[in-house]
């Protein structure tokens, strides 16, 4: 007996016939597909890929300069150390590693913060970044009595926009990127700020903003912190980059420092899925900087109720990595180390590519490659022009011209400065 | 003045509560019967000796980094778990229609799960829908179906006290008169808190009456293979209603038959009508949790990925420690009633072996309960919920006479 062939219009009415064990109507039918998800999507297009030089300059993971992911050795000797402990799997509580919140809100504050000194911080664990916002998002929404608009920087990490709308925030946006300069907008950012009503909520990316790789300068931070101040604005740091854009992991958090300093009482989200390359153990923090520690009771009880009906107690094994690599000095230094080792092959790629374009004839200004920090890159390039680079040379990034540095290697800079000339003259 | 400073303080999650309160009593003979996690004979945590060789592993291999899963997770963790759920040879799964979302723990699948049925289930944002729970429950289904945003979360009738069993009439009568489309959340096995299953008959009669009256199946699987030491058997009632042709979402929590307490590993089952509306269901599932934790933990889903997918593993595990812990929690069921039955104990106490899984509705009252606190120094929940794993060979006695004496002093 062979293969039964299905004719064709037998096929087409696939839809009535039923399937054998499961012979009545779906619940279903309704239900749209999603749009895939752009970042993400990117890196499954790169994968059907068989071009030999492509290049995957999408999603924001870190890459050696053989292009290979990169396991710090820090996490290893942590780990090790950790197996050799042989520790239950007990349920940590509901707000974590106690150690890692602890090294988690002093690696953010600083050891000498007056905030932690009284205790009027909550800091939890949280399910890396993304996990943090929602909390924070989901908080917000629950207790914020102020008006329910999230005023994010224009542009922002694509990921933010349906976070807080799923907690029932709505969403509205400030003035930051300016595309004639691919640099910051200080003026249109300031006049937007200073038109945003009262206890509204305002998101401020600590360092290394993501799309563009524009961070304000300090002075410029000031300027910020002095109108926020003014028009009585709650803070939303997003610090998912610290160590990762200067290399320094205090001149990182400057700006979350001072803001704490001239009074803001901000909520702040830390993801170490970078600086640590703990991408998929899923290692973040939530704070919330208080009136007092009684105060701090309070927020915790209550942040500890949202977070059980969503995953019940996060994960161990990444918070326990990293509370050992924070709380064990020798591998503290190395991990400071290879934080700085991580920075700086992005921070050479970026030279060599201002220096590959200037080589390939490129009459373009490319300065703000240099001068962007942090992973990303916003090349200004524009959507045509990246799907051209996509089709023609098999580089891979999303849309509104972003690339990932760190997809960046010193073997295949060169293809990148030929492509993007290519594209741009 | 604080923006936060109207927070009003929430009060503490009971059972966290109660081990709490547990470590601070000094007493000796104190006996922690709260929170549900297995114990050894020791009264000690156990980490599977099977997980403790894949870790080592895992460890071990350099070729592994810790980098981002997708967003639904590790591929072969949600087919070898979907597997573990609906057998083998599950026609859903020839036929290609069964999908799956690893999450956080059964908590996180029940959560995902249920922001899914709220977006698309029964029309689209269609809070009104009724969730039915079971009349007792655990705790925690309440905040998460109102947390994804459903306004009405009813109870269905289950635990019948006075008989001490399955209020099996009741349950059938609540789901005649619920709405259409309404959503009933199932514990698979080993029903937590009362340890009351319905038999394979009564299954039956709860599913004909779910078919014909267009309603939808939620099964809460947290103690397959647990419950009576079989995969099989602890799964019967999820592939019975697969085989009936059902729709319907099975959350998976590999927390006590892997003892993983603490990595989080769940997994949301779905099994569609076919491929095509699988696909659909998938995608929107992607979105939730994009917005929810990005993508799931990794440590945990390699450990019993590894161990499903691998047969010699997988025999260690299910053969080997499975049994271990279901065996022991059989073992204190039959000497705790056997105690309580020579003590004389006033009451009937069949129900604590009839009962299955790691809990026991010992039927106790919150005064009972209160004196074995503060009296006797035995932590239970207010419901009289005892945990099975808390009872080892040392405190067993103590146990059963602190039962007898409260239940003689205490009305």
């Amino acid at each position: 007996t062979g293969r039964v062939e299905v004719p064709a219009f037998i096929s087409s009415l696939q839809h009535l016939i039923t399937t054998p064990s499961c012979p009545f109507s779906s619940w279903w039918g309704g239900v749209q597909m999603g749009p895939p998800d752009p970042i993400l999507g990117v890196s499954e297009a790169f994968k059907k890929d068989s071009n030999p030089k492509k290049m995957n300059l999408g999603v924001g993971a870190y890459r050696d300069d053989q292009g290979k992911p990169f396991v710090l050795s820090c996490v290893r000797k942590a780990e090790a150390l950790i197996s050799a402990k042989q520790m239950d799997k007990e349920y940590l509580g509901i707000t974590g590693l106690a150690d890692f919140n602890k090294s988690c809100a002093k690696l953010a504050l600083g050891a000498d913060s007056e905030v932690l000194k009284s205790g009027r911080n909550i800091t939890v664990q949280t399910i890396s970044g993304t996990g943090s916002l929602r909390i924070g998002a989901n908080f917000l929404s629950r207790f914020h009595g102020g008006p329910r608009d999230v005023y994010l920087p224009k542009p922002s990490w694509g990921n933010h926009t349906p976070i807080f709308k799923d907690a029932g925030m709505t969403l509205k946006a400030y003035r930051y990127y300016d595309p004639a300069t691919c640099g910051f907008d200080h003026s249109g950012a300031l006049e937007d700020i200073s038109k945003i009503p009262e206890q509204s909520v305002i998101m401020l990316h600590a360092c290394a903003h993501n799309p563009t790789g524009v961070d304000p300068r300090p002075e410029q931070w000031k300027e910020i912190s002095d109108l926020v101040k003014k028009r009585n604005l709650l803070v939303f740091f997003d610090m998912a980059y610290q160590g990762f854009a200067s290399g320094d992991i205090d001149k990182d958090a400057w700006a979350v420092r001072y803001f704490i300093e001239q009074g803001h009482n901000i909520v702040l989200s830390q993801s170490f899925a970078k600086n640590m390359g703990l991408y998929g153990e899923r290692v973040g923090g939530f704070t919330v900087v208080c009136n007092d520690a009684e105060e701090a009771k309070r927020v915790e009880s209550q942040l500890k109720i949202l977070i059980r009906p969503i995953y019940s107690n996060p994960p161990m094994n990444g918070a326990r990595i990293a509370s050992t690599i924070l709380n064990t000095p020798e591998l503290y230094s190395v991990w400071l180390g290879e934080v700085h080792g991580m920075a700086n092959r992005i921070i050479k790629m970026r030279e060599q590519l201002e220096a590959g374009l200037k080589k390939e004839g490129s009459t373009r200004d490319w300065q703000h490659v240099i001068d962007q920090i942090g992973m990303f890159c916003f090349t200004g390039l524009k959507p045509e022009q990246v799907e051209r680079l996509t089709k023609e040379f098999s580089v891979y990034m999303t849309k509104d011209g972003r690339i990932s540095m760190a997809g960046v290697t010193s073997g295949n800079v060169g293809y990148l400065a030929a492509g993007i000339h290519a594209v741009t003259k | 003045m604080s923006i936060f400073s109207e927070v009003p303080q929430a009060p503490p999650v009971a059972v966290f509560k109660l081990t709490a309160d547990f470590r601070e009593d000094s007493h000796p003979q104190k006996v922690n019967l709260g929170v549900g996690a297995y114990r050894t004979d020791e009264c000690q945590p156990w980490v599977l000796p099977v997980v403790k060789k894949v870790e080592r592993l895992i460890v071990e291999d350099s070729s592994l980094n810790h980098e981002y899963l997708p967003i639904l997770g590790l591929p072969e963790f949600r087919s070898a778990s979907s597997k573990v759920a609906l057998g083998d040879d599950s026609p859903a799964i020839k036929e290609n229609r069964v999908g799956a979302v690893q999450a956080l723990g059964g908590t996180g699948a029940l959560r995902i799960g249920g922001e899914f049925l709220r977006r698309w289930y029964n029309g689209t944002n269609n809070t009104a829908t009724p969730i039915y729970v079971s009349a007792p429950t655990w705790e925690n289904h309440n905040a998460v179906f109102a947390d994804a945003g459903f306004k009405d979360i009813r109870p269905y009738h289950y635990w019948d006290g006075a008989k001490k069993g399955l209020d099996i009439s009741g349950l059938l009568d609540d789901l005649e008169k619920a709405p259409e489309a309404s959503v009933f959340v199932l514990h698979a096995c080993a029903h937590n808190p009362t340890g009351t299953d319905p038999t394979q008959d009564e299954w039956k009669q709860i599913a004909e009456v779910m078919k014909r009256r267009n309603l939808f199946v939620f099964f809460d699987s947290a103690y397959q293979g647990f419950a009576s030491g079989s995969l099989d058997k602890d799964a019967w009632a999820i592939r019975y209603f697969v085989s009936e042709g059902f729709e319907l979402f099975v959350a998976q929590s590999f927390s006590k038959n892997f003892g993983l307490y603490n990595e989080r590993v769940g997994n949301l089952t779905v099994v569609a009508k076919d491929n095509e509306n699988l696909t659909r269901i998938l995608s929107q599932m992607e979105k939730i949790v994009r917005t929810t934790w990005s993508n799931p933990p990794s440590q945990g889903a390699r450990i019993v990925s590894k161990t499903l997918n691998c047969p010699e593993l997988f025999a260690e595990w299910y053969v080997g420690n499975v049994k271990t812990m279901a065996d022991r929690v059989l073992l204190m069921r039959d000497q705790l009633k056997a105690k309580l039955q020579a003590l004389g104990t006033p009451g009937t106490w069949d129900h604590i072996t009839q009962q299955i899984g790691m809990f026991s509705f010992t039927g106790l009252n919150p005064k009972q309960v209160e004196y074995m606190i503060k009296e006797k120094h035995v932590y239970l929940m207010a419901s009289g919920r005892i945990n099975m794993c808390g009872l080892t060979s040392k405190n067993i006695d103590y146990v059963a006479q602190s039962i007898h004496d409260t239940v003689t002093s205490v009305q």
